[in-house]
């Protein structure tokens, strides 16, 4: 019972992209092609259920009893960029199959829209996301929501479907986008636009999850 | 600083590179925040207070910090401007805290912020690098507030918590009103923005075109006179 | 030597520790910029509380009247029936309350609580209601915005409220928050004085009539609602007559156990109170052959004892062997009212002189309650099948050899399960020696 609300509304009613906007960039980014959607949304899975792992013993037994709540923002943001860095090392040097898989997807989960900002400035339009993202939002999303959870096991277990939440959001906007890039639109509309008419349609349907 | 810069990043941070319009950053609080224009101008000032003083402290220690870790500092120092924020407005304004809720946390990972200070705090001047952060988060403010303003008075019926009338479509409170209201703006904004830019370099170009000709009949007139 | 240490350090090593400390000297001036703003900012208890009464209040009516004593009264500040407890009671100078009040049942698995300040007025409504601490209810969140002020808003505590919202994420923060609503409101009634309290009015009612001698004992409610004996009935319609609905059932229990039954409501109660299956007193209103005395009668409340626990079953039913034995709940233990359908034959083997034997159980209504105990649900209902062919001579070995241990951690719901299959095994060699 307790579980099947975790997944429901982890993957449906509380999703991270549709209804709280969290990963918004990867998901208008990296979302031409499923094969590269479903990889990000992987590295992002396994970096939301490991930073959920090693964050929450840090805040529970170490800053709460401590009354070092308010440092909370900042020792998050550290571990999750230190433990990015950490995991695509050792999948590049464990697991070639996995690295090739989503591994290379890792640094985009901490890349800054910066260099996206400034790569749109010099080819001056608006389309050019495709190789940039950056989904510590939601990551970082989950873990300032996570010392309410009760208990280890939650935390975790919400932390994975949390993200397999934002893995089926952003490989159906990629079969989305398979037919609507191929649409002929107005000139204003091509690109973020259009894109996100169809993330309009999909947070519709995802918004009857939250009457159950 | 020269009026000139100043009038650059002043028009960069608002029109040319509007970061919610032009460069789609920072989509998380425009989307989610934008039921209630009021929230969208809390947002906003947490936005500016956050940006120009980590612009301001990045461009003061753009020499001392090393290229290898410079990103971890400027998460370091963007955080700790992000709780001072928090803090503050949970110690001051508190239903502003209620409801901007997780987001006000999350400015930490907005992407504006490190965005700035990647690519303007860390190599300019500090009071080029306060301006450019007053004027992107003026930018980022005046744009949320605008998209607040329109789903606001659509999907509630009421403007900046004022009641306006009864008759309201539920749809653009709702997260896909959200998406649907952006997309439109960021279409409008185009269009307007080519527009007008179009128009610029037509000028420009008119203006170019008569300076040579001008200069040509100066040429011509020295010309004459030697 | 001397060669060794002037050999000239990697330059590669000095950036790499250059970079290090450079960041480390950033992090401990931030985390002492925060210290300080944490110094001058931080927000103390007080200051959260007017917080919260502002969110009750919106209008600033309330302001905590200090002369009230805050800490509430240890005899109704617990409750397990809603696995809840008063933490803190304000008076407001307009004679509102606010009771800091927290409340079980919720996420995970019904052991999850959460804290509310309830805020109540004084002629017993239900003001408004905000969280004070989220507690472990991580989906608190599902709740809508404004619960605190349209949930339960002006309705009355004299009567427990029921569950505003359901749906698969948001029931057990709802039933949390119900719960704590409601010990606020059992609070208000008992302590403050708040609202009718029809219960403690037929208890007094009941101590009256018993006089002097009952005056030490203990009165716990018997649970008759929440269980229906045959899909429509309560077990309380079962033990009520045409005209007179049983209202509450009192176990008194002191030097022995009687059952108080009380009927009707306010002034026109009456009472009948049961010792081993016989009247020892009743209210004048009641006479001796009246409907309801010869009901409960035939409606005998069986009491078995298990060790240190005590168990309780009421037949409410019984057509061709087939008996609906009820296992009451009693108190505040865990478990609610289990109903069983118990199929008795009378036992072949030669020298049981035709007494009863369980040929088939089957569970109607499931008393289960999630979380606690922590065992399997299936464990208790092991015991449907692990009682089948008991008699009541050797129901003992039964259950000892076929359920403890599988019942591990469901004792209270074995208990009552095995009460019930008891009574009805009761019931039918009481039919067959009268019948004889």
């Amino acid at each position: 019972m307790d579980v099947f609300a975790i997944i429901i509304s982890a993957l449906f009613a509380d999703n991270f992209v549709l209804s709280q906007f969290l990963g918004i960039c990867p998901f208008l980014g990296v979302s031409k092609k499923i094969s590269s959607a479903a990889g990000m949304g992987l590295a992002v899975t396994a970096v939301m259920v490991i930073t959920c792992a090693v964050c929450y013993p840090i805040y529970t037994f170490l800053l709460a009893p401590l009354g070092l709540q308010y440092l909370n923002i900042l020792v998050f943001i550290l571990v999750i960029a230190s433990l990015v860095q950490i995991l695509e090392m050792v999948l590049r040097r464990f697991s070639p199959g996995l690295y090739s898989a989503m591994g290379i997807y890792l640094p985009l989960v901490t890349t800054n829209c910066a260099i996206l900002g400034i790569a749109k400035i010099v080819t001056a339009t608006v389309t050019s996301a495709e190789e940039a993202g950056y989904t510590l939002d939601v990551i970082f999303g989950k873990l300032v929501n996570i010392h309410m959870a009760m208990g280890y096991g939650e935390a975790v277990l919400s932390g994975l479907f949390y993200g397999l939440g934002f893995t089926l959001a952003i490989v159906l906007l990629a079969a989305i986008r398979i037919k609507t890039d191929k649409l002929r639109v107005a000139k204003a509309l091509r690109g973020f636009p259009v894109t996100m008419l169809a993330a309009c349609f999909m947070a519709m349907a995802f918004y009857v999850f939250t009457l159950i | 600083m020269k009026l000139q810069r100043f009038k650059e990043i002043a028009l960069d941070g608002t029109v040319r590179q509007n970061p919610t319009f032009r460069l789609v950053l920072g989509t998380c609080p425009t989307l989610a925040l934008t039921t209630a224009a009021l929230d969208c101008l809390g947002m906003g000032a947490a936005v500016i207070f956050v940006l120009v003083f980590s612009n301001l402290i990045i461009s003061l220690l753009r020499n001392v910090i090393p290229d290898k870790v410079r990103i971890p500092c400027f998460i370091v120092i963007i955080a700790t401007f992000v709780t001072i924020v928090s803090m503050f407005i949970e110690a001051f304004a508190y239903s502003l805290y209620e409801s901007l809720g997780m987001y006000l946390a999350l400015i930490v990972v907005n992407c504006i912020i490190l965005g700035r200070a990647e690519s303007f705090a860390s190599h300019n001047p500090v009071l080029d690098s306060v301006c450019d952060g007053l004027f992107m988060g003026i930018g980022f403010t005046l744009s949320l507030t605008l998209m607040g303003i329109v789903r606001e008075v659509l999907g509630k019926g009421m403007l900046f918590g004022v009641t306006l009338w009864n008759f309201k479509i539920e749809f653009f409170a709702k997260p896909a009103g959200a998406f649907l209201t952006y997309a439109l703006f960021i279409a409008i904004f185009n269009v307007c923005y080519n527009a007008v830019e179009r128009k610029l370099k037509h000028k420009a170009a008119h203006k170019a075109a008569e300076a040579e000709r001008s200069a040509e009949s100066a040429v011509a007139a020295t010309g004459e006179e030697a | 030597m001397a060669e060794k240490t002037q050999k000239p350090v990697n330059p590669a090593l000095i950036s790499a520790v250059k970079a290090v400390a450079v960041l480390v000297c950033i992090c401990f001036v931030c985390v002492a910029l925060l210290a300080v703003c944490n110094e001058l900012m931080y927000i103390d208890d007080e200051e959260r509380l007017s917080r919260s009464l502002g969110k009750l209040f919106p209008d600033g009516s309330f302001s905590v009247d200090n002369s009230f004593n805050k800490t509430p009264v240890s005899k109704y500040s617990a409750n397990a029936a809603y696995g809840g407890k008063i933490n803190n009671v304000y008076k407001g100078t307009n004679g509102d309350y606010v009771l800091d009040s927290t409340g079980g049942g919720g996420y995970p698995q019904g052991g999850g609580k959460i804290n509310l300040y309830v805020a109540i007025s004084a002629d017993a409504k239900i003001v408004s209601w905000t969280i004070k601490d989220k507690m472990d209810q991580s989906y608190a969140d599902r709740v809508p915005a404004s619960a605190g002020t349209s949930w339960y808003v002006g309705k009355d505590i004299s009567n427990d409220l029921t569950l505003e919202m359901t749906g698969a994420t948001v029931q057990g923060t709802a039933t949390a928050i119900n719960n704590a609503v409601n010990m606020a409101g059992y609070y208000a009634r008992n302590a403050l004085g708040l609202g009718e309290n029809p219960e403690a009015e037929a208890q007094k009612a009941v101590g009256e009539l018993l006089g002097d001698e009952y005056a030490s004992y203990d009165y716990t409610k018997v649970n008759l609602s929440d269980a229906t004996v045959d899909g429509t009935k309560h077990v309380a319609d079962a033990l009520s007559s045409q005209t007179d609905v049983l209202s509450y059932l009192f176990l008194l229990t002191g030097s022995d156990n009687v059952f108080a039954y009380v009927y009707g409501v306010k002034e026109t109660l009456k009472i009948v109170v049961v010792k081993e299956g016989e009247v020892i007193a009743k209210s004048d209103n009641v006479q001796d052959g009246d409907e309801i005395i010869t009901n409960i009668l035939a409606n005998t409340i069986y009491t078995f004892t298990y060790g240190s626990y005590r168990a309780y079953a009421v037949v409410t039913n019984s057509e061709d062997n087939v008996y609906t034995v009820a296992g009451l709940k009693v108190g505040s233990i865990n478990p609610t009212t289990y109903v069983l359908k118990v199929t008795i034959e009378p036992d072949t083997a030669p020298d049981a002189d035709g007494k009863g034997k369980v040929s088939a159980i089957e569970i109607t209504v499931d008393g289960w309650a999630d979380g606690d105990p922590t065992a399997p649900k299936s464990n208790a209902n092991k015991l449907a099948t692990g009682l089948v062919g008991a008699t009541l001579e050797n129901i003992d070995t039964f259950y000892n050899d076929k359920v403890t241990g599988k019942a591990t951690g469901a004792t209270q719901s074995a208990n009552l399960i095995r009460a019930a299959v008891e009574a009805a095994l009761t019931a039918f060699d009481a039919n067959t020696a009268s019948a004889n």
